[in-house]
């Protein structure tokens, strides 16, 4: 392969080279499984992502396994490996990804479907499961979009639903076993069948009502669930966690020490699908966490460590943990960061813990800009709470504050955008209220506003989503609405959130779709520059399927959704009652103040949400 | 404060990794290795390092330079060791001195000595001589603004024949004159009938002062 020739030619060679600290490499004749980790995106995305840093471990801990990560080669590297004739290979052994016994792909945002198909066809694997032969890997996939699995189905011969540590080892035991026997390839899918959390969409057959919507869902092989249950750890602190992280050469998106410190979320705000498919709250104890972190300073020599949950104000012994972390850091000269800090309960001895070694900028989210729509979406923050982090961070030293908004929620009218720029305003003014000599002089205040886009699993999975037109109708509006020249406002491509939107609750007709975009030369769309609305609009054209089905009509809850036959412990009930609180402005209690009765302990087990 | 000399290898696939990223990674195998980095006041706290003379991208070389200032003081033969155990697939540390004061700076270093091999391309000595005995080799030199023509001449101390695909450059190098060994290849090929290159290697093999002398 004439790699050293095209990495000079291309840009950011680092991302193919795969040598990094911390990586691993094993022989390929001494291992019997080999596991290609793929990420559908850039190295730099990828390699920030934990999940993968976690089952990279988990797998190579295993003598007999061998596993390497793929990423998608950016647009210029693609260019020139498709004129050499060079297939998608592995960084750390640059092996042809079709050699493989595994291709497994994380999905962690719709957008990033096309590259999956790309990467397939940069591999030559064929595209389809049903044309794949008898010694052509197997397409495997995880991740939260794997949880509406549907638009992937023809592509994917098997989904792993839920939390990876033990179900890939119990794939892998599977293989051993499989390959010994010396069955054919189809033998293998139905041996997995017994894993719980396993979904192969052979195996199940839908129908169609002659409006579009799902008429049956059934599975067609004996052994084939009804309802397939996703997986969880129940013991978070025994869990496998990586006492090393690859160190990449380049500079990587999150690039630093991550540190999980629980998974699930108290919160429950409607919008939010992590706080539904994640049930129940699991944390670790300080203890296991400071030993990690002790590690992991050793190992990778960071000069950056944050930590990694969906809310870190909500660990309950957040005050332990981060003076034992600080102990760890200070002295080395490693900055601590504490992301996704909730208004609520954000405080000075907080503020100070991040800023000790490094000063950066602070991010609230209030998601909507009136208490009445705040209610809606069971964000459970007030005013109050935002005006008074906000006046904590600038008399101590802040300048810059970013606030993140949605747009385009339920129920939304004029009064609930016009009050976002009330809102930061009045953020505004709690910095003129800090004496000049004590405030920074560099305020910038940013307002920031994504486009809501409706996720299965969650309370709206039911409603419709605004269009093009209207998210920037509203998006104008709101500029308008902002007057201060202190204020700058920032929104997201509303044609991509509505792209996203229509592969969010999509169903099994998108993967022809899919097909035919890839033709047409889909890739890196959860890009800006390079996602391309006509070429999507041409793509549905041709697979003959009508994009706004999926997101442009409100749904009854007796509609078969084209997730249904996935179970993530929250109940249908559960969801359906939420909804209609949301449409009455009641907001449901957190979990540690009430249980709510979600349906996870029911599923899952009691003694859990922690 | 003791200040050390690292002398260092940057093979294999960590050539295409470029300088920045040099410095980042010898800032990370420092910690890793638990010597005592000293570092900058003030804001931003940085380590107080510097690597010499930047190589190219795509270039290897065994003989990098890169000093460095501990809190105290660590056996020269140790750091080494703990460097080397530490250190990713590619780099390794060949030398380590302790400086003293009167050592030379690195921003001394003004020759650099090249290994060229080349792909696809003959090479004869009488040809390189040819070209050697020119009395000026003219280049175009593009500027953010402007092109000029330059002669390179004065900085290529040596181009010697070692076969029909490699070649032994000396160059100026640093902060007064600098000239890559790429871009004596490109004049070859524009001063050179029928020498064509498809690809290449180059290799730096040594730095010196202007007198000849190593900085380490």
């Amino acid at each position: 392969m004439n790699l050293d020739r095209i990495l000079k030619r291309v840009q950011k060679p680092t991302r193919y080279i795969g040598s990094e600290y911390n990586s691993v490499h094993k022989d390929k004749n001494e291992v019997d499984i080999r596991f290609a980790f793929c990420f559908p995106d850039v190295y730099e995305v990828g390699m920030s992502h934990l999940g993968m840093k976690i089952l990279y471990h988990l797998l190579n801990e295993q003598k007999d396994i061998c596993c390497e990560r793929v990423f998608a080669p950016w647009v210029d590297m693609e260019e020139e490996m498709r004129k050499e004739g060079i297939p998608l290979f592995s960084l750390e052994s640059k092996s042809p990804v079709r050699e493989f016994d595994f291709v497994g792909f994380t999905l962690q945002y719709e957008m990033s479907f096309s590259n999956i198909i790309n990467m397939l066809d940069l591999a030559g694997i064929p595209l389809l499961s049903e044309d794949r032969g008898e010694d052509e890997p197997f397409v495997c996939c995880g991740g939260p979009c794997a949880y509406n699995p549907e638009p992937l189905a023809d592509f994917v011969d098997f989904f792993m639903l839920g939390e990876g540590e033990e179900i890939m080892l119990e794939v892998m035991q599977a293989h051993r076993e499989w390959k010994k026997s010396g069955e054919p390839r189809k033998a293998f899918l139905e041996r997995i069948l017994k894993i719980e959390g396993i979904y192969v969409p052979c195996f199940y057959d839908v129908s169609y009502n002659d409006d579009g919507t799902i008429k049956e869902f059934e599975p067609n092989h004996k052994d084939a669930p009804k309802k397939i249950k996703k997986r969880i750890i129940k013991d978070m602190d025994n869990v496998i966690y990586p006492d090393k992280f690859i160190v990449p050469f380049m500079e990587i998106v999150h690039d630093r020490i991550m540190l999980e410190v629980f998974r699930g979320c108290i919160r429950g705000c409607r919008f939010c699908q992590a706080g539904m498919i994640y049930r129940p709250v699991r944390e670790k104890t300080p203890e296991t966490l400071l030993d990690y972190a002790k590690k992991l300073i050793d190992s990778t020599g960071y000069e950056e460590m944050s930590i990694s949950s969906l809310s870190t104000s909500d660990y309950t012994k957040l005050k332990e943990l981060t003076d034992g972390l600080l102990e760890l850091t200070e002295n080395k000269k490693i900055s601590l960061s504490l992301p996704s800090l909730r208004l609520d309960n954000f405080s000075m001895e907080l503020m100070q813990k991040v800023q000790k070694v490094r000063k950066s900028g602070l991010t609230f989210a209030p998601e909507a800009g009136t208490q009445r729509l705040r209610d809606v979406i069971n964000k459970g923050i007030t005013e109050e709470d935002l005006l008074r982090a906000a006046s904590i961070a600038f008399l101590g030293g802040y300048g810059g504050v970013k606030l993140y908004f949605m747009m385009g929620l339920p129920t939304e009218t004029r009064e609930d955008l016009a009050g976002i720029a009330r809102l930061s305003e009045k953020v505004l003014e709690q910095y003129f209220a800090v004496p000049k000599e004590q405030r920074n002089k560099n305020l910038k205040i940013t307002v920031s506003t994504s486009s809501f886009v409706p996720k299965p699993f969650t309370p709206f999975q039911w409603v419709r989503q605004n269009g093009v037109k209207e998210l920037e109708e509203k998006q104008v509006f709101l500029k308008n609405e902002i007057k201060s020249k202190k204020v700058s406002y920032n929104w997201h491509d509303a044609q991509l959130s509505v792209m996203e939107g229509v592969f969010a609750r999509g169903d099994r007709r998108l993967s022809k779709v899919l097909l035919c975009a890839q033709k047409l030369g889909a890739k890196f769309d959860g890009w800006h520059e390079y996602f391309d609305w006509n070429l999507w609009m041409q793509a549905f054209a041709d697979a003959e399927v009508d994009p706004y089905f999926y997101n442009l009509r409100d749904r009854e809850y007796s509609e078969i959704l084209p997730w249904d036959h996935i179970d993530v412990g929250v109940s249908k009930e559960f969801l359906i009652s939420e909804n209609e609180k949301a449409k009455r402005g009641e907001v449901t209690p957190n979990c540690r103040e009430k249980c709510n009765g979600c349906g996870v302990i029911k599923g899952f087990g009691g003694g859990l949400c922690g | 404060m003791v200040k050390y000399r690292l002398e260092f290898s940057k093979t294999g696939e960590t050539k295409f990794v470029s300088h920045l990223d040099l410095v980042r990674l010898f800032s990370r195998v420092f910690k890793r290795a638990e010597l005592p980095l000293a570092y900058s006041e003030g804001f931003n706290p940085h380590p107080k390092m510097s690597i010499g003379i930047p190589l190219s991208v795509g270039v290897t070389s065994e003989a990098e330079l890169l000093d460095v200032e501990f809190y105290n003081e660590v056996e020269a033969e140790d750091i080494k060791v703990r460097l080397n155990e530490k250190m990713p697939m590619g780099i390794l540390i060949s030398k380590v001195k302790k400086l003293e004061q009167g050592d030379a700076k690195l921003s001394t270093v003004s020759k650099a000595q090249y290994n060229v091999k080349l792909f696809g391309a003959e090479i004869t000595e009488e040809k390189v001589s040819d070209f050697m005995k020119k009395a000026a080799i003219e280049i175009e030199k593009k500027t953010k603004r402007s092109e000029k023509v330059v002669d390179i001449k004065p900085d290529i101390f040596a181009l010697s024949y070692i076969s029909e695909d490699e070649l032994f450059m000396e160059l100026a190098t640093g902060s007064n004159a600098n000239l890559k060994p790429d871009v004596v290849l490109e004049a070859m090929q524009k001063y050179i009938d029928g020498f064509g290159v498809e690809d290449y290697a180059l290799h730096r093999i040594k730095m010196t002062d202007a007198t000849d002398r190593e900085l380490i």
